[in-house]
């Protein structure tokens, strides 16, 4: 089982803990999309969370339903204290990396054609 | 406002898991509801739910597939095939020999046809010549006047450069230490330029190095610089001497750069010539151009016709020519493109061959299954659980049929690829196996083998439980597809005789070439090209001289004769060629009337070294010299073209050679015709002794050795330091070897459609053999019972066998039809035999239904030996 994190999974990771309690599916989803922009595929979201589940990082369970759903229940998905440590560290070591660089990295990229969101 | 997303769409989703589709689909159902179809409206929001259906569906049956491979979910498809290993190794085999023969002839076909070329924008890319209406010479060349001409005046090129005709040419240059022949091509004008290639090493030549009087430079090829400078940059600055000129390397041409075809070097044309302002030489050129954007081929062989009859000297000379232009990667690549289009689709029709022999017999296991899924179903199995057990199933075909689908290629590339001739360019960089053809080799059939796979599921969908628990459901096994399998067997019957009627024309091509009648004994003679002064630096007894090395030569025991000659092997259209004059006739009328023969000349002792027949009258003989009357021998189709209704023995001809002009030449005699100029057809010739005529100088020798001879380079080259050192041999060539290089296309495509066309045979017997074995197991209870009824054992192989003809026979008749039909696509490959020759495609069609009775007799005899009372108290 890798020690680290892929880049997606830290996404995944910060959406479930972002919305709390409202963590399933297209919350998950959305909550990439609108924040990264970055086009995201509901097979995608569950495979990068079944991934996380199999190794612990996160539980899931079915909710509840709307009408809207055609009576189908949510998954919804909770950060487990491996998945936050790991996270956590991850997201030290990229902080640790970008110290002091962060004017030079967005004048290159800028550079580029590339700003950020 | 509706708010469910379109049900088809939805339908896909059946592809997931019952409990995954739970929480996927409301999700997709949610935000398509909640968000998506309100702010895009119903098209666009359609859109969204089609993208994340198929990608969602995507996504996760490639994750399921991923972990199924890792776990057991293919271990148990893989177990499943292993209980089945006769089927597990057919179908993978096939489908392995598919995939490896497409992608390793894509490979060929990338690597040889369809990179790019070094050039830029090599659509615009044209290079050029002359055809001769009234000579029938395919390759007349251009000379300087009509390259100026066109340069100036045909608009649809942008620009326009020029190299030596019929290059590259063989000289012996000195580089650090020794001699090395080198072949060479002058280039006239800004050749790089207008070709658009950059140099890997140095700089490439530039039309500033192309004026009179300017340093001697040259650029050499990638594979001249690893031969003899190990790829070393100090090769840019060395020079390399030769007889006419010390040359300065200055830069080196990318590997894939190989134009005019076998150049080692190219260098400028005008420093060889430093009169040229004042007296530009007679040269023989094929044009390079770059056309215009937009401009085409015939527009600008247009604009050049139209250029001649403004000028008068122009219009004497090419008044009966057309331009022949073609793009430049046909002249490059040497025109092998319909060869490998052929063989590329040869390789194709094996992986359907045998992609139909696989759904073949998926089908026949899927028949099998059927009443178990059928039975699953009817006890209230999850379908879709069923489903994606047999889109395992095929994942495990497509997995063991990629692993070996990859080992064929790469021994087919290893093993079978030597065995192409030498000649194709570009052949040598087929590296591995190319990935994209794989992928797609392997999407097709492992997309077949999962529709074959889910066929039963599929079936199922409209068993009645009941029935089938009933006993019922026993009919319909082997009823699914048969029909469908049957048309199969039939395509490909149809298939093989098609491929190997072509393989078989290509077969009979090579060998019409290979058993041509060439005229002369071309076994262990070597022609051996010379290295002289110019003309008029050689010393008078050129002739005596040549005999002396002859003499010195001959006394050695390995050496039989030796003979000078004018031309090499082949020369074709580039060997010397004139007109004649008969009496009575205007010089004009003669140019007009008479054929464009090959001149050689010779010693007399050529006729016998070559073992050229006497038909008429007498060789030349030693006799014939400046002394006596000059005298001539032709070939049996030049005195049938001057003369065709009397003996040429005795005719005279004029010749409009320099100081000959007026001269009569009496023909003593007629020879047979020789395909020494070229392999197609023999030409015209015309013979003179070379003590006779001096306009022309030999500058290459034929030698006849015993078959075990010892290397001839350094003996002739001894031979002339004591006669003549002033020359001395530059090459060796076989002429066999150069007999065989035209046979190099030929025998490419031969060889590879024969073995495509084996494989198919074998596939399509396969193939009839499977169907047939098993509607006799199948029908093991009807042969029975019609035994049991008095039918004969024999009457029973009858039957199996009479339907067995009408598939093979609809497949072969549909077979011969198509290979009729198509013979236009084969006809440009072909040499003395016709694309519908009827007894090849007989043949053909003969040897499938040969190999497809044998697959039949088997099957046949089992159905002979069913036991009628074994069967029926089997049920």
């Amino acid at each position: 089982v890798p020690r680290n994190l892929g880049e997606f999974e830290q996404l995944l990771l910060f959406a479930i803990l972002r919305l709390g309690t409202d963590a399933y599916g297209v919350r998950i989803r959305q909550e990439i999309e609108n924040r990264t922009g970055r086009a995201v595929s509901v097979g995608a979201v569950y495979t990068g969370l079944d991934r996380l589940q199999s190794r612990e990082l996160v539980t899931s369970w079915l909710g509840d339903s709307t009408p809207e759903r055609g009576g189908r229940r949510r998954k919804f998905y909770q950060l487990e204290p491996e998945g936050a440590a790991l996270l956590h560290g991850s997201y030290a070591g990229l902080k640790a990396m970008a110290a002091g660089v962060e004017r030079r990295l967005s004048a290159l990229a800028e550079r580029a054609g590339t700003s950020l969101p | 406002v509706k708010s469910e997303p379109p049900r088809f769409l939805r339908a896909l989703l059946l592809l997931l898991p019952a409990a995954e589709r739970e929480y996927v689909a409301g999700d997709l159902d949610e935000e398509y509801a909640r968000w998506v179809r309100p702010r895009l409206g119903a098209r666009r929001a359609a859109l969204w739910y089609a993208s994340q259906v198929v990608a969602t569906v995507a996504s996760r049956t490639a994750y399921r597939l991923s972990s199924a491979v890792a776990s057991a979910g293919l271990g148990r498809a893989l177990r499943g095939l292993r209980r089945t290993p006769s089927f597990t190794v057919l179908v993978v085999g096939m489908l392995a020999l598919g995939i490896g023969s497409v992608t390793a002839m894509y490979g060929v076909i990338d690597q040889v046809l369809l990179r790019p070329l070094p050039v830029e924008d090599q659509d615009r890319l044209v290079v050029g010549w002359n055809y001769h209406r009234a000579r029938s010479v395919d390759h007349f060349p251009v000379m300087h006047d009509a390259f100026s001409a066109i340069g100036e005046g045909v608009d649809a090129f942008e620009a326009v450069a020029a190299h030596d005709g019929w290059a590259p040419s063989e000289w012996l240059m000195t580089g650090a230490d020794e001699s090395i022949p080198v072949r060479a091509t002058r280039v006239l004008g800004d050749f790089f330029g207008v070709v658009g290639v950059e140099p890997i090493v140095g700089r490439a030549l530039v039309a500033n190095d192309d004026v009179p009087g300017a340093d001697r430079v040259a650029v050499i090829s990638e594979g001249f610089w690893a031969r003899e400078f190990g790829r070393s940059p100090a090769a840019v600055g060395a020079v390399l001497a030769g007889r006419y000129a010390a040359l300065r390397i200055v830069g080196v041409m990318p590997a894939d750069f190989d134009y005019p075809r076998g150049s080692d070097l190219w260098t400028p044309l005008k420093p060889f010539h430093p009169e040229w302002d004042r007296r530009v030489p007679l040269l023989e050129l094929d044009l390079v151009a770059r056309l215009r954007s937009g401009a085409s081929l015939e527009t600008a062989a247009e604009q050049i016709v139209a250029l001649y009859p403004n000028d008068p000297e122009l219009d004497r000379i090419y008044g009966n020519t057309e331009p022949r232009l073609f793009p430049f990667a046909d002249v490059a690549l040497g025109r092998l493109g319909p060869t490998l289009v052929l063989l590329f689709a040869g390789s194709v029709l094996v992986l359907i061959v045998a992609a139909i022999n696989v759904a073949n017999l998926v089908l026949i296991r899927a028949a099998g299954r059927e009443s178990a899924v059928a039975l699953r179903v009817a006890l209230g199995a999850d379908r879709g659980r069923l489903l994606r057990e047999a889109m395992g199933d095929a994942g495990a075909i497509g997995l063991l049929a990629a692993m070996s689908g990859a080992l064929v290629t790469f021994l087919a590339i290893r093993f079978v690829l030597p065995w192409a001739p030498t000649d194709v360019p570009r052949l040598a960089g087929v590296a591995a196996f190319d990935g994209w053809a794989f992928l797609g080799a392997l999407a097709a059939t492992t997309a077949l083998a999962t529709v074959a796979a889910i066929l039963p599921v599929w079936r199922s969908v409209g068993i009645d439980p009941a029935r089938l628990l009933n006993g019922a459901g026993r009919g319909i096994v082997g009823r699914t597809g048969a029909g469908l399998r049957s048309g199969l067997v039939a395509a490909q019957i149809a298939l093989a005789v098609w491929v190997l009627t072509a393989g078989g024309l290509l077969a009979r091509t090579v060998r019409n070439l290979q058993s041509l009648d060439l005229g002369f004994e071309a076994d262990a003679l070597t022609f051996v090209a010379l290295e002289t002064p110019p003309t008029d630096e050689i010393a008078p007894g050129l002739e005596d001289r040549y005999e002396q090395v002859a003499e010195r030569l001959v006394a050695q025991p390995d050496i039989i004769g030796v003979t000078p000659v004018l031309a090499p092997p082949l020369a074709g259209p580039g060997a010397w060629q004139t007109v004649v004059f008969q009496e009575g006739q205007s010089s004009e009328a003669g140019i007009q009337e008479n054929p464009y023969m090959i001149i050689e000349v010779v010693q007399p002792s050529y006729f016998g070294l070559l073992d050229v027949p006497l038909r008429r009258g007498r060789y030349l003989a030693p006799a014939d010299d400046e002394s006596t009357g000059l005298v001539t021998v032709v070939n049996q189709l030049a005195a049938r073209a001057l003369w065709p209704d009397e003996d040429a023995v005795g005719q005279r001809v004029r010749a409009p050679f320099a100081e000959y002009g007026d001269r009569w030449w009496t023909v003593v005699g007629v020879v047979g015709d020789t395909r020494y100029a070229a392999l197609e057809e023999p030409r015209p010739t015309i013979y003179f002794a070379m003590r006779q005529l001096t306009s022309f100088t030999p500058r290459n020798l034929l030698v006849r050795t015993t078959a075990d001879a010892g290397p001839l380079l350094p003996r002739v080259g001894e031979a002339f330091l004591e006669v003549d050192p002033t020359m001395r041999p530059q090459s060796a060539t076989l002429v066999s070897s150069t007999l065989a290089e035209p046979l190099a296309r030929p025998l490419l495509g031969a060889r590879l459609l024969v073995l495509f066309a084996g494989v198919t045979l074998l596939l399509a017997v396969a193939g009839v053999y499977g169907v047939m074995a098993y509607t006799v197991r199948t029908n093991r209870r009807a042969i029975g019972v019609r035994l049991a009824c008095g039918a004969t054992p024999a009457g029973a192989a009858g039957a199996v066998l009479r339907q067995a003809a009408g598939i093979v026979l609809a497949g072969a008749a549909a077979g011969t039809v198509a290979a009729l039909a198509s013979g236009r696509v084969v006809e440009g490959l072909l040499f003395g035999v016709s694309a519908t020759d009827p007894t090849t495609i007989a043949g053909a069609a003969g040897v499938v239904l040969f190999g497809a009775s044998v697959a039949c007799w088997w099957p046949a005899r089992r159905a002979a030996g069913v036991d009628a009372g074994t069967v029926l108290r089997g049920e």
